[in-house]
Formats: structure tokens, C-alpha cells, sequence
């Protein structure tokens, strides 16, 4: 019985780099950024893959983006590693968004689109709301679970079993009504990388492109509908005070050595 | 008659115990309320807990809701939300207080949607304002905070991250306790059992000196070194999150949220830039010491003692100078 997946991934800033913020703390410098899939996303797509291995279907995969964060190389990858069609939702003010307007516009294009399951990361590295996927299944009228682990679909029983990671090591097992939406947890499985062969050949595959106009909602008037704005970014605060030790790797080595003997932590 | 607006905080229990952030945000309940007045009530959803209920009552709230029914045995998403929906229509608080924590999240979510009110998520501060709602919410892995501003709305909800605020405290007021049976639809989503982590090997949360290798490490092959540093040290190895995501190190070594707790007399974090679920398993630690070759990594906030450099040449080093001995 084939399986069809609706993946969501977001484009997201690269980690390992600098993040500044605008110096009226209005928000990122998002224009010097480099960005890549989010990592949990990443490993829902992976799933959405290997259900598609397992069972049959389709996977497709939808991307609400600015045109900043290249969302097209983005999808491009998505093709490569297997995905059978992409939708990206092109518009710039979703810089703007709050979790309510991401959800509303994701839902205007996933509700015509045939699927059995949609995965998302559990959140974004960039705005950590844990909010998009749980939303979009409100709206859908579908149940979810979030944070899974593992999943196991029983596709001719019309459920799924999934295990939710709770604290310290413990997770609970889940069974769910498909068709479902689940927020997927990194380690669930070890995602696959694209070949620059696959990458070429993904570069003649079509992207489907659709701006709000299309969905029937209007470019400016859609940010009145926000429950939430910004109101300014700043550095957390640090209160402990660091010793940084400087030096070459051996001085610094030396004086941590030191320290952490007169601290009794190390004997000797 | 005007009533009071009331502020809700909605208990997180599990095996007849309180969970300690029901504490905490009844403390922040409490100190918001103190400003204004509000009355502060805790809903306990459940069933076979009246002693769980009872003892809570003692912590300084006007009221204990006790939502009842055998479906609420275990948690479960469309009977948390059935619930708590048909409390907050009835009741209309001004603020309901959820936990962030993996149960807080899965329905806070819900919660707002079907009633169409605004939800914060993760927060570490609030705020009431004359034009809404304050909050401050950390992103970018902790390298930033952003301060949001809800719109004014007739309830909000807002999901507040744990161990941020300290616990309240017993009392000596017993609050009135109110037990409703709510009214709850067929779940879509039904609990199995709970799984329990494997028996480790070692046992971090016991270690007094620990080295921990992070993402910085780059490859599988790399925490050799880290692991010859433990050695060295006399310490244990331990690890964040993404190396036990890419199988590099078992579930049984990860410290953080989702992993173990530590308090080790020395905490050597290598590579690790220090996201909020790592930081809450080791913030306790005695004596931080990070190696990180970026300045911002958020590890540094509550480091002890930095060293910002390649941990390729630090950790070698290391090594050497404590075989010289």
C-alpha cells in the first residue's frame, strides 16, 4: 500500500557562523548569512525517503521561503536525495511571519496535495518556535506527535506506532490515527547526502513556484494578521565572569593545568 | 459582577509526582499576579491522583482545578486539548502557563490553535503590558535574544522553559479544590507504555571529572583524542547531542535535557557550543572549562574558564603536558 509524504523544510543559517544583529536590534543581519536545510528537517526528509523505499508513494516537499535564503538550491538537494515533486512558497515578507502566518500559508498549499503523513523537524534552528508542524495539524484536522524518535506505520491498519523522546532517556510510545503529522527529532536515522551527479540532474527537475497572490492572500496585508512581532534582539546577558586564557595552544594548555590543580580538581 | 482575571498554570505530573517546572511557574504566576492582583488557579489534569492533588494544593495558588477522567490516565493529545479547551472557555483566565517540556509542547500548541489565541513558546521572561504581553525568548541556538510583543488578546498562552525560575514553596493556605469531569472526544492519539533508557556502561551522572566532546569534533575517528584527554585526566567520557545522533558515542554518554544530568567537579567541554539543552544538563557542574573555536559559542556565558582556539592544537597539548608529569 503506497505511502504519500509531505515533507516541510526550511531554509536556515548555516550554524558555525557569525550571527549579528542589526544595530537598531530590530533583528539578524540575515543578507551576509550562508543557509542550509535545518537539521531537523533534514532528517524528517530522510524519513519521509526511506518510508517511500519501504512502501511506495510519492514525496513531496514544500518550502515557505525569501529569496535570501535560496531556497531553490535547497529544493534542488531535495530532488536529488529522492523527492518526487517541490513546492516552494515564495515570499519575502515571511521574514516577518509569526508561527501563526507560516502555519496559515503552508496549510493554504498542503491542504489540496494527496498525502497519508507529514514530518517536520521538531524545530527550527533559527526561530525555535516548535510551533509549525503542530499548527499546520491543527488546521488540517489531523492528529500529530511530536518529538518522535522512531515510527513505525502499519499503512492497512490506518495507524501509525511512534516513540516521543520525553527527559532523561525516557520516551513514551504513541499510537496514531493516520493520516497524521509528525515533528521528527534528530537521530532518528542517519540522513543520506546528495551525489553531484544526482545534484546535476536535479537541476533540470521543476521547482512549482506559488506567491501568495496565488494562494489568495495579499503580499502586504498579510502581516496585520500577526499575533506577535518583534520588538528587539539583543546578546544574552552573561553573568558569570569567563577567565579566557590566550596564548599558544601549549601557554593556554600550561595555565589550565595550573588552574585546575590549585582548584584541587586535578592532583599533582 | 467583575471578576478577577485569573491566571492558569496547567500542572506537568508523571508517576503521581509533581514535575518541578509546575513549581516554577506557579512562582512566576505568583510574582505576576502580586503586581496586579489576579487570582492564581493550577489545573491538574489526571485520574487516580487525588493525593497528588491534594498535596499540591498546599502551594500558595486560590484554586486547584482537577480535571478527572479515565482518558487523562496517561498523557494524551486530544483529551489534554478537549480539556483544557473547555476550561479556558469556561474560566477565561487572562494567562495560562504551559511547561516547556516534550508534553507542554505537543499540546500547548493545539490548545491555542482550536481557541485561536496567541502562544509564546519557550520563554524564560514575561511580562503584562498595558498593550498585550511581553515575552523573552532565546534563538539561534542561545546566541541571541529576542524580545516579542503579543498583541493585546482576551487570553494568552504562553509555554515557559524549565529551570529558569525557582520553584514556589509550601504554604500554609490550602487552596479550594475543584473537581470537574470533562468532556472529551474519541483521541486520535492513544498511549502504549513508556520506554525506559538502556543500563549504561558507566554512569556519567556519578563521574566527578568529566571530558565531553561536541560537533566540533568533525569525525567519527576524532574522539579518540577527546576520549585520550579523559584518560589522561583520570575523567569519564561524555558527549553532546549530535554526537550520539550520528551513532559516534551511545545514547547511555549524552549529557543534556533529553540525556543525563551531571554535576561533576570538573566539566571539560570540547567542541561544544552549548545549545540550551545541553547547558541544562551541566550547568550545575563545579568548575566549567570550554574549548571552542568560536568566540560566540554560547558555552562561554557560563564557562568558567575559555580557551577560544582550534581544539586540534589545545587538546594534543593537553595530552602531552599531563603524561610529562
Amino acid at each position: 500500500m503506497p505511502v504519500n509524504v509531505v515533507v516541510l523544510v526550511k531554509p536556515v543559517p548555516l550554524r558555525e557562523q557569525d550571527i549579528t544583529i542589526r544595530e537598531d536590534g530590530s533583528g539578524i543581519n540575515l543578507e551576509e548569512l550562508k543557509y542550509g536545510i535545518n537539521e531537523w528537517d533534514n532528517y524528517a526528509l530522510e524519513e519521509g525517503l526511506l518510508i517511500k523505499e519501504k512502501f511506495g508513494g510519492k514525496v513531496f516537499a514544500v518550502t515557505l521561503s525569501s529569496k535570501q535564503r535560496d531556497p531553490e538550491f535547497l529544493l534542488r538537494e531535495c530532488y536529488a536525495k529522492g523527492v518526487d515533486s517541490a513546492i516552494l512558497i515564495h515570499c519575502e515578507e515571511s521574514e516577518e511571519f509569526d508561527p501563526y502566518l507560516t502555519a496559515k500559508v503552508i496549510y493554504e498549499v498542503v491542504k489540496d496535495l494527496e498525502y497519508d503523513l507529514i514530518l517536520c523537524g521538531v524545530q527550527a534552528f533559527d526561530d525555535n518556535y516548535t510551533l509549525t508542524g503542530a499548527f499546520l495539524a491543527e488546521l488540517l484536522n489531523l492528529p500529530h506527535a511530536s518529538i518522535i524518535t522512531k515510527l513505525e506505520l502499519l499503512p492497512d491498519k490506518k495507524i501509525a506506532v511512534v516513540r516521543r523522546e520525553l527527559e532523561a532517556g525516557v520516551e513514551e510510545e504513541v499510537e496514531v490515527d493516520l493520516p497524521a503529522l509528525f515533528t521528527v527529532q534528530t537521530g532518528i536515522n542517519q540522513p543520506r547526502y546528495a551525489s553531484l551527479l544526482k545534484l546535476r540532474s536535479a537541476l533540470k527537475k521543476e521547482i512549482r513556484v506559488l506567491g501568495l497572490n496565488d494562494l489568495g492572500m495579499e503580499e502586504k496585508a498579510v502581516l496585520d494578521e500577526r499575533k506577535m512581532v518583534v520588538r528587539r534582539m539583543y546578546r544574552p546577558i552573561v553573568k558569570k565572569e569567563t577567565n579566557f586564557l590566550e596564548g599558544s595552544a601549549e601557554e593556554v594548555s600550561r595555565k589550565l593545568i595550573e588552574i585546575l590543580r590549585e582548584k584541587g580538581v586535578l592532583s599533582g | 459582577m467583575v471578576r478577577e482575571r485569573e491566571i492558569l498554570v496547567v500542572a506537568e505530573h508523571r508517576g503521581k509526582e509533581l514535575r518541578e517546572v509546575t513549581l516554577e511557574m506557579l512562582r512566576k504566576a505568583k510574582q505576576l499576579s502580586g503586581q496586579a492582583g489576579y487570582r492564581v488557579s493550577l489545573a491538574i489534569l489526571g485520574y487516580g491522583i487525588s493525593d497528588l492533588v491534594e498535596e499540591a494544593s498546599w502551594f500558595g495558588m486560590d484554586k486547584v482545578y482537577y480535571l478527572k477522567h479515565r482518558e487523562l490516565e496517561h498523557y494524551c493529545l486530544d483529551c489534554y486539548k478537549d480539556a483544557l479547551k473547555g476550561l479556558i472557555e469556561e474560566e477565561n483566565p487572562l494567562l495560562v502557563l504551559i511547561g516547556h517540556t516534550a508534553t507542554g509542547m505537543d499540546f500547548a500548541p493545539s490548545v491555542a490553535m482550536s481557541l485561536n489565541l496567541p502562544l509564546a513558546t519557550d520563554c524564560i521572561d514575561l511580562e503584562l503590558i498595558d498593550s498585550g504581553l511581553k515575552v523573552t525568548r532565546q534563538v539561534y541556538g542561545g546566541k541571541v535574544n529576542v524580545e516579542l510583543q503579543v498583541k493585546p488578546h482576551k487570553s494568552y498562552i504562553v509555554t515557559l522553559r524549565p529551570t529558569v525560575f525557582r520553584p514556589a514553596e509550601k504554604t500554609e493556605r490550602k487552596a479550594q479544590i475543584v473537581e470537574i469531569t470533562p468532556r472529551l472526544g474519541r483521541p486520535r492519539t492513544r498511549f502504549v507504555r513508556y520506554v525506559k533508557p538502556e543500563i549504561a556502561d558507566i554512569d556519567i551522572s556519578q563521574a566527578e571529572l568529566i571530558v565531553s566532546v561536541g560537533r566540533g569534533i568533525g569525525e567519527r575517528e576524532n574522539i579518540k583524542l577527546v576520549e585520550e584527554l579523559a584518560e589522561a585526566i583520570g575523567g569519564v567520557l561524555a558527549a553532546s547531542r549530535p554526537i550520539v545522533d550520528s551513532g559516534w558515542l551511545p545514547k547511555t554518554r549524552q549529557v543534556g535535557q533529553s540525556g543525563k544530568t551531571v554535576k561533576p567537579k570538573l566539566y571539560l567541554a570540547i567542541g561544544i557550543s552549548g545549545s540550551t539543552q545541553h547547558v541544562m544538563g551541566m550547568k550545575n557542574s563545579e568548575f566549567i572549562v570550554a574549548i571552542n573555536k568560536d568566540r560566540n559559542a554560547p558555552i562561554f556565558d557560563i564557562a568558567d574558564v575559555g580557551i577560544v582556539s582550534d581544539l586540534f592544537e589545545v587538546v594534543p597539548a593537553l595530552i602531552e603536558l599531563l603524561k610529562e608529569k
